[in-house]
């Protein structure tokens, strides 16, 4: 318990924007993959040439915001 | 000895009887002057070679509808404000005792979340379309990440369609709003900002028109 109360109150301004950039990017990713299901439950109201490709930026858009996520904590 | 019965004949018959409405569409097209045409964008496309949600074997898509392109300049104006703004705020040196690392990190946060946007207003635009088969309208809308509604009306069961264009914007464009009140539970079925929609109405009258007409002759 001692221990944890010392790192709190270690904690400079920018560790503490930095874990809060953190949270706010897994909440992000998890947004991404809702983001993938919803893509997927459209493509299926109609056949269209353009379903392939909105289902691939969807993807994409999660790949970013994980990569995304990774370099928050490795750089910061 | 004559025949008494032709098998062929019989075959060609029920065959006749399965695809009449191909037949009923192509008049109706014909009578209104529109040809089938179609593009992967288009807000207007007649007779596309296209299959949605619950279409049944007996059922061919006539008008694929979604709202006119123009509708969406608001959210494009928007966006390239979202794409341009980072420059022009560090530009000003508004963030100069933040650290670079610290910038760099929330400035790919910001075009990441302009890139969600966009792809957003564009799913939604691309998949809320209006359907018109030979036997009824579909109008599907998507209100926000997980939720479709799909409104179904059978043209045997419409009223009388109606179409509103006014103002400068939807007079230049061609463009405005459907609707058509029907006796079910959600009376009106709408179709909002679509191209041509006195075209739309003229459409829906005549196939609805036309399946009365079957019904009647009792086919």
């Amino acid at each position: 318990m001692e221990k944890f109360v010392n790192i709190l109150l270690n904690l400079t301004l920018d560790d503490l924007t930095k874990w809060m950039l953190v949270v706010g990017l897994v909440i992000y990713s998890l947004f991404a993959v809702v983001i993938v299901s919803q893509v997927k439950v459209m493509s299926e109201t109609f056949e269209s040439e353009l379903n392939t490709w909105f289902q691939i930026f969807s993807w994409l858009h999660l790949l970013m915001s994980v990569v995304l996520l990774v370099l928050t904590i490795v750089i910061l | 000895m004559p025949d008494v019965y032709k098998a062929e004949s019989y075959k060609e018959d029920i065959k006749e009887s399965k695809l009449w409405w191909k037949e009923v569409i192509t008049s109706v097209l014909e009578k209104v002057g529109e040809t089938p045409r179609s593009t992967a964008l288009g807000a207007y496309s007649v007779r596309p070679d296209t299959h949605f949600v619950t279409q049944q074997e007996d059922e061919e898509i006539v008008l694929l509808l979604r709202a006119h392109p123009i509708t969406n300049v608001p959210w494009i104006l928007l966006a390239v404000l979202m794409l341009v703004l980072p420059s022009v705020i560090l530009g000003g040196g508004l963030f100069a005792a933040v650290p670079g690392k610290f910038l760099f990190i929330g400035k790919l946060v910001w075009y990441l979340m302009a890139l969600v946007f966009i792809l957003e207003k564009i799913l939604y635009w691309y998949y809320s379309v209006f359907i018109v088969t030979n036997e009824r309208l579909v109008d599907i809308d998507f209100y926000n990440l997980m939720y479709r509604m799909i409104t179904y009306a059978n043209l045997n069961h419409i009223e009388e369609p109606a179409s509103a264009t006014g103002g400068f914007i939807r007079s230049l464009f061609h463009y405005g709003d459907v609707w058509v009140t029907t006796a079910s539970e959600k009376p009106t079925i709408e179709a909002l900002n679509v191209p041509y929609p006195d075209k739309v109405v003229d459409i829906i009258s005549r196939l609805a028109e036309e399946l009365e007409k079957r019904r009647e002759q009792g086919k």
